[in-house]
């Protein structure tokens, strides 16, 4: 018994085909039980019968396999391109070269020229091998719009070619290659020490001049932190001493780091940072506690490092500024060398 | 734009395959980047995609970087937002690959660890130098997740803080003492000690130590200044380390420069001494200050205690003549042998900076005996005298001008005299010199006494002062003409004894009389009022002015003779008192013609108790004719000159007759009711007398006028405080009723009454009061009673019978109960309305109101409402009786 079931295409010929240009009005296959029907205007091709190669058998009649037309599907295209310099992405779009909805594709990706081969998986992210789960149809590959496919080394370019399948027995050979070149990742970090927004050459200073009981020196300076990175993460700065204070060998005695507002008379005697501002021109570069405070509100910079500030996606112009306050006390030992290395750190986190 | 910047780049090398992404981010952090800080440690922050159960990490170090098997590991102190890495533990090393165990992450988590050890040093890197880690996560023995990681070597990104705490003033110690007692007077010497010290970590460089004295404030002198006190040269004690002190005698101090003073160094000690002159001769006293000063590195100052001394000249006897010794020769049969004489050092006894400007020092100097040689030595630093110069003409006063010095220039200087040697002393030299017009036009004027003695100022003549004789003890005022305020810091005059022939020509040994300063009076007129020495010699004046610049000119402007003034004595020398004494002046036209005197100067006069006559003369020809009642009078030529005092007259005692002694006290008495007439004219000319009397007068209106009230009140007069205190004070007294008990009779009030409240219904004594010495009495009224009932009794009265009240009738009336003796047969009378208070009140509302008036409006106006005051009490009185 035959299992017509596996016929139902059939049934599309009964679908007129129409478009705005033509509408196929009707069509017959003749007694040959297929056939191709056409004209200058249309054509129509239509295969009956056992295209699966089985015979069609009746309890009155029986079919033999006919003439089966497996047509491929169209070898598809693809272009890459990386729209947003990324370091570890690149952006295609498939090129479906006129497949129906229903072609499924495959990608391939090398970045040795398809020495290796690596597959593009559904979850756009780079695999060796290629699963059926891997081929996706038009819309799931993004359609015109194209996906992402991540993972990538950076400053690199990668080579991409696509093939498509439609139906059984109908799948193409991989299409013409494109590539595409991830950028670099970027960190750029600079300081400066000025009281105004400017470059500066090291060594870096910072002179609080004397310091008095119950008044709170400001620095004459600033010092300006530039921070510019593509990591998708974004990045940051960060700040530690040497001392954990302002250190008096002669003295032998710190002037501690501390958190707080060195104007409330709890804390007697301090030194620590305040920030002061962050701008940038892409991104949020951003002041983070306990450095965010204003008046003499200062965070401490002792020697574990401590993030002042942050961006959490790519920052482009990133600077920002902090300044030192300090405070002695009446019983801070006089002396003329206290002193703290203050080193300021930059991260991105890629 | 040009900037340095570092630029890390991060690329990936490798080509291998990798595996599928499983991490989301990761990061690399070394503690420290700089190159040279070493070791690590390297903070691993790591947060994945993926939610696959992780088993291992494994980290891939840059070649740049020694990895060795003893790597160590934790997860103590990592920043916030970084979560302790979940069983990460060092497994192994493999080259540059150093593996760990881990526990499962989970996805979007930041965990952290720090690698403390096995990582080595850091790279020698200069700037943009630019290292790759590689990192992946493992489950099992696959790699879930890796990405290289770019670690910035920066060597410039330290910036070095640095501050500076200076010492307080509560570092430091010092402190001034001196060893004098009570007022001071002239001549005396006063010994300091400065106590100083630091309790300073450092030394300190350099430790100044100041020591300074002011000029003295006369008190009571509207401001006015002088200088009591100098310096005893010598005197100075070296500072700690031997530091020699600096004497700068244009700014009164002393100053010692401890180049470098160790620290927690305290309780040293320095000294020093002053003495008192005797610039200022006169009465008052006079305050001058010293006080110590520390200044360290220039930058704390502490100041000590400040010590102020309190002067007074005390006035010397006039000298006794003393007899002349006649040398006697003792003739013994063994000769002696000649005394060798003992050499005694000559002392620098005073040093001074009595001229100065910008090219030229001139210092005085002052010894005790003429040496052999004086020499000063000077130069720019206290330490390099460099320069000398050698006095050929030597004194014991002498002056001696540096020259050729630079402006505004700090110059140090010692004085040698034969062996002795000074302190150092110091001055600077100013910029500009003093205006030369300073003398050139020089005008003064000398009064004393509304006598003119000396004025250039009409005749034009520039020379300045000639010679002036005035008495001993006169008052006189000089005046000058000088440059403007604004050149002019201080102006004073100098009066100093005149050698003659190397010996003082004073009588005694007071050679520096009288320094006072010049104060301006507007214009350029510059004054001073002084007061002639206590001794007849001839003294030299100076003007001495010190200019904003900093120079001190001086120069000599005259002379003045002091002498004796004119004095009438019996043949005994015992002065005569009230002794007429008639001047007359021989004019050009060759006679005598009357002298009429000054505003203050009276022709004729008379003398006072001790025969002395107060009169000031001018230079020129007299004749005085002298009568005292008893004696016989007297004509005298005399001549007023510098060679020539004040003569004294000696009268001849005569028979005293009844004419004579009626005359006398005739004279007396007229003088007298004259001195008695003026001065009371004086006094009525007064506003402030007429208002006394005012005040004077409505005292005593007051004092009857109470009077008076006490007597028609029956109140004695001392109670009468009392009784304006129950009127005013009592009554105010709440849910109490009040009255006074009297004689029916007299009036009189009776004090020791028995008061009695008794309840209206229950015929039950509620309370008893007893009257006090006004025979008032007080007493609380239950506030439960609408109508009481009161009783009075007294010893020697009939009791009075029990009174029915309503109690708001008791609580706003005064109650006036009258009892009469027993053996009178009288009605009483009570319930009497008291009208007291609100006289009372009244009376005292005009009292004020006139004192107000009268303490701020004329007394004519004031009378009014003391007036009005007046006739309200009389009918106040007379309406309530």
């Amino acid at each position: 018994m035959k299992n017509y079931r596996n016929y139902w295409w059939l049934f599309l010929f009964f679908v007129l085909p129409a478009s705005t240009n033509y509408k196929l009005e009707g069509f017959s296959l003749g007694s040959a039980g297929g056939g191709q029907v056409g004209s200058s205007n249309y054509s129509i091709n239509g295969v009956a019968g056992e295209v699966g190669g089985n015979p069609i058998v009746g309890s009155s009649y029986g079919i033999g396999p006919g003439l089966v037309f497996a047509e491929l599907a169209n070898v598809p295209k693809i272009t890459v391109d990386n729209p947003g310099n990324y370091y570890n992405k690149l952006h295609f779009v498939v090129d479906t070269q006129g497949n129906p909805g229903d072609a499924l594709y495959a990608i391939a990706i090398s970045s040795d020229n398809f020495v290796t081969t690596q597959y593009i998986k559904s979850d756009g992210t780079i695999g060796s091998s290629l699963a059926f789960t891997d081929y996706q149809n038009y819309n799931a590959w993004g359609g015109s719009t194209g996906s992402v496919v991540s993972g990538l080394l950076g400053s690199t370019t990668y080579s991409f070619k696509a093939k498509a399948w439609q139906g059984k027995y109908s799948e193409t050979n991989w299409g013409p290659v494109a590539t595409g070149a991830t950028v670099a990742p970027t960190l750029t970090f600079e300081i400066d020490v000025s009281a105004t927004d400017t470059h500066t050459l090291p060594p870096y200073a910072i002179s609080l001049g004397d310091l008095y009981p119950s008044n709170v020196v400001n620095s004459p300076v600033y010092v300006w932190v530039s921070l510019d990175t593509n990591a998708a993460s974004g990045g940051g700065v960060f700040i530690y001493g040497q001392n954990g204070g302002l250190k008096s060998v002669t003295a032998g005695y710190t002037i501690a780091t501390v958190n707080g507002d060195l104007s409330s008379g709890g804390i007697a005697e301090g030194y620590g940072v305040q920030g002061v501002g962050a701008t940038q021109t892409a991104g949020q570069f951003l002041i983070l506690s306990p450095y965010n405070g204003s008046g003499n509100v200062i965070g401490s910079v002792n020697t574990l490092v401590n993030q002042i500030f942050t961006a959490t996606t790519p920052v482009t112009s990133g600077r920002a500024h902090f300044l030192v306050k300090a405070k002695s006390s009446t019983s801070t030992p006089e002396a003329s060398d206290y002193s703290e290395s203050m080193t300021v750190i930059a991260s991105a986190n890629f | 734009m040009k900037k340095w910047f570092l630029i890390v780049m991060v690329f990936f090398l490798s080509t291998k395959q990798v595996a599928a992404a499983g991490l989301e981010s990761s990061t690399i952090r070394l503690s420290r980047m700089a190159s040279g800080e070493n070791p690590l440690p390297v903070l691993v922050e790591v947060s994945t995609l993926s939610n696959v159960t992780e088993t291992g990490f494994r980290m891939v170090v840059n070649s740049a970087w020694s990895v060795n098997s003893g790597v160590t590991i934790s997860t103590s102190q990592l920043p916030s937002g970084v979560t302790a890495w979940p069983g990460i533990g060092f497994s192994g090393v493999d080259g540059q690959q150093i593996t760990f165990s881990s526990g499962d992450l989970t996805a979007g988590v930041t965990y952290g660890f720090y690698v403390t050890g096995g990582v080595g040093l850091n790279p020698s890197a200069g700037d943009s130098s630019i290292y790759q880690w590689q990192v992946m996560t493992l489950v099992g023995s696959t790699i879930d997740g890796q990405q290289y990681v770019g670690i910035p070597i920066a060597a410039k990104d330290t910036v070095v803080v640095t501050g500076k705490v200076s010492a307080l003033a509560s570092d430091f110690q010092i402190g001034l003492t001196d060893n004098s007692v009570g007022v001071l007077s002239q001549n005396q010497q006063i010994g300091y000690t400065l106590t100083y010290g630091a309790n300073l970590h450092s030394p300190t460089y350099p430790l100044v130590l100041t020591a300074t004295w002011g000029r003295g404030s006369v008190e009571g002198g509207g401001g006015l200044t002088v200088d009591v006190a100098d310096y005893v040269v010598n005197s100075a004690s070296d500072a700690y380390n031997g530091t020699h002190p600096v004497i700068d005698l244009v700014n009164r101090t002393i100053t010692w420069t401890i180049t470098s003073f160790p620290a927690q160094t305290t309780d040293q000690k320095v000294s020093f001494s002053l003495k008192t002159n005797s610039n200022y001769a006169g009465s008052s006293t006079v305050h001058f200050t010293v006080s110590g000063e520390l200044n360290a590195s220039k930058v704390v100052t502490v100041s000590s205690n400040q010590i102020t001394e309190s002067y007074q000249y005390a006035s010397m006897t006039t000298p006794t003549p003393i007899a002349t010794i006649v040398p006697t020769v003792e003739l013994t049969g063994v000769p002696t042998a000649t005394p060798v004489p003992v050499p005694v050092p000559v002392t620098i006894t005073n040093v001074v900076i009595s001229g100065l400007d910008a090219t030229a020092a001139t210092v005085g100097v002052e010894v005790s005996a003429v040496p052999q040689k004086l020499q000063i030595r000077y130069g720019l630093s206290p330490t390099l005298l460099s320069k000398s110069l050698i006095v050929l003409d030597i004194g014991t006063e002498n002056k001696i001008k540096i020259e050729g010095l630079l402006p505004s220039t700090a110059y140090f200087f010692t004085v040698t005299a034969d062996t002795t040697t000074s302190d150092v002393f110091t001055f600077i030299t100013p910029s500009t010199p003093l205006l030369p017009s300073v003398f050139s036009q020089l005008l003064a004027t000398v009064v004393s006494s509304d006598q003119i003695l000396y004025d250039n100022r009409n005749t034009g003549q520039t020379k300045p002062l000639a010679q002036i004789i005035l008495p001993v003890a006169q008052p006189y005022m000089v005046q000058f003409n000088l440059p403007p305020t604004y050149i002019i810091k201080l102006a004073q005059v100098w009066l100093r004894n005149k050698h003659v022939l190397g010996i003082v020509s004073a009588a005694g040994n007071d050679p520096n009389s009288v320094v006072a300063d010049l104060i301006n009076s507007g214009s350029n007129g510059y004054q001073a009022y002084l007061k002639t020495p206590p001794l007849p010699g001839v003294y030299e004046m100076y003007l001495r002015i010190y200019d904003f610049y900093g120079n001190i000119v001086e120069q000599k402007v005259g002379e003045l003779t002091v002498i004796l003034p004119v004095k009438v004595v019996d043949q005994n020398g015992k002065g005569i008192e009230r002794a007429e004494v008639t001047f007359y002046y021989f004019t050009p036209a060759r006679i005598y013609q009357l002298w009429r005197g000054t505003g203050l100067l009276t022709n004729p006069t008379y003398s006072e108790s001790n025969g002395t006559v107060n009169t000031i003369l001018i230079e020129g020809q007299y004749k005085m004719v002298v009568t005292a009642m008893g004696y016989k009078s007297k004509t005298m030529e005399f001549v007023v000159s510098p060679h020539n005092g004040y003569p004294q007259v000696s009268l001849e005692r005569l028979p005293i007759t009844i004419g004579a002694v009626v005359g006398f006290y005739a004279t007396t008495i007229s003088d007298s009711y004259t001195f008695v007439l003026n001065s009371a004219i004086e006094l009525f000319h007064s506003g402030r007398f007429i208002q006394l009397l005012w005040v004077l007068m409505t005292g005593m209106l007051l004092f009857l006028g109470m009077l008076t009230w006490s007597l028609i009140n029956h109140i004695a007069w001392w109670l009468l405080p009392l009784y304006l205190y129950r009127l005013l004070i009592r009554v105010k007294e709440v849910n109490t009723i009040n009255g006074v008990v009297i004689n029916d009779l007299s009036g009189y009030p009776i004090s020791g009454a028995g008061v009695f409240l008794v309840d209206g219904n229950k015929n039950q004594v509620l309370e008893r009061s007893y009257t006090g010495l006004l025979g008032n009495f007080s007493m609380k009224v239950p506030a439960r009673l609408d109508q009481v009932r009161i009783s009075v009794t007294a010893r020697g009265y009939d009791p009075s019978p029990f009174m029915d009240f309503k109690r708001e009738s008791l609580l706003r009336a005064a109650l006036h109960f009258r009892l009469v003796k027993s053996d009178f047969d009288g009605s009483y009378d009570s319930g009497h309305i008291n009208f007291g208070r609100f006289g009372a009140w009244a009376f005292l509302f005009f009292t004020i109101l006139f004192g107000v008036m009268l303490s701020v409006v004329s007394t004519t106006i004031a009378a009014v409402p003391l007036l009005i005051s007046f006739v309200f009490w009389y009918l106040w009185i007379r309406f309530k009786l």
